[in-house]
């Protein structure tokens, strides 16, 4: 015969009610003593803040961070950006361009005169340039009239400045410069620039020599 | 004998084709060079015209070189230092002096 079930179901009720009752009463009598206690280990835990008893509550806030990091867009994706180098003015085909003297070179006066080229008067963009100077200096030969030369001081002067040439080249003085075709050939007065930069002393002699043939 | 004259001509087209613009014009000064040891780089050519097309001679002459062959001891320091050639040649006004750019005045 086996042995009666003592733990009926009702009985069983009554003794979870009755485990539950101790538990609660061991749990508060332990809060209520630790509560009591000056300082307890486990519990400043929960009461973090609270200062022991006797002194002042804090009065400087706690700083914390945020809880997550503020916001923060993201950044642009990266451009490389690339300079566009200007357009290169090829300078050559320009001059290729310009009117041609008898002699197959530039002739620079017409080029000028004709606005095809505008050089400028500094590299200030706001420089001044010089005045043109218009006058026109003869110089007749004692023994050859006939080979008389005329001097144009404004073509000269739409691109060159009084100090070029005066006074270290010409003097600016009537009759102090005697000027012959070999000094001019040797480098000298006309020279300096006329058969180097400007045209050749050789093949322009009507550009000077106004009566000469054309 | 076809093929060997137009291959003559196309030869001789590419030996001028280089002087189109060396010394075609006059003014252009060779600046010869003078450094023992740098005779395989080309010498520098100044293109006097392509400069007067743009300014006017007393921009340069003689605030900045002096016209007088020899007179203007150019060297690659002192343009980099904004003398002779870098007064201009400096990337603002005209292109600079730059390991890209040497072909431009060192010409064969």
């Amino acid at each position: 015969m086996p042995p009666p079930n003592l733990l009926t179901p009702a009985i069983k009720s009554k003794f979870h009610l009755l485990a539950l009752l101790v538990l609660f009463a061991v749990l508060s009598s332990a809060l209520f003593l630790s509560a009591c206690a000056p300082q307890s280990r486990w519990l400043s835990v929960l009461f973090e803040q609270v200062p022991p008893p006797g002194q002042e509550t804090l009065t400087e806030p706690v700083v914390r961070q945020p809880r997550r990091p503020p916001y923060k867009p993201p950044a642009p994706p990266l451009i490389v950006e690339t300079k566009e180098e200007a357009p290169r003015t090829d300078w050559a085909a320009l001059l290729e361009q310009l009117p041609k003297h008898a002699a197959g070179g530039t002739d620079w006066v017409r080029a000028l005169n004709e606005k095809l080229i505008t050089p400028k008067p500094g590299l200030d963009p706001k420089a001044e340039d010089e005045p043109v100077v218009d006058l026109d200096v003869e110089l007749i030969p004692k023994d050859q009239p006939a080979f008389k030369a005329m001097f144009p001081h404004k073509v000269h002067t739409q691109i060159l400045a009084c100090a070029n040439c005066h006074p270290a080249i010409f003097k600016m003085e009537k009759g102090a410069n005697p000027i012959t075709m070999e000094k001019i050939f040797a480098g000298e007065f006309c020279g300096p620039c006329h058969g180097k930069v400007a045209f050749d002393v050789a093949t322009g002699c009507p550009r000077c020599h106004l009566g000469m043939p054309r | 004998m076809m093929r060997a004259s137009l291959c003559l001509a196309f030869a001789l087209l590419a030996a001028l084709l280089p002087l189109h613009h060396v010394g075609a014009e006059v003014g252009d000064i060779v600046f010869a060079r003078k450094t023992p040891g740098t005779e395989d780089i080309p010498p520098a050519i100044f293109p006097h015209s392509l400069h007067r097309m743009q300014f006017k001679c007393h921009v340069c002459h003689d605030a900045i070189t002096v016209m007088k062959a020899g007179a203007n001891p150019i060297t690659h320091d002192a343009i980099q230092e904004g003398k002779f050639c870098g007064v201009c040649h400096n990337g603002k006004t005209a292109f600079q002096s730059t390991f890209e750019a040497c072909a431009r005045c060192h010409r064969q």
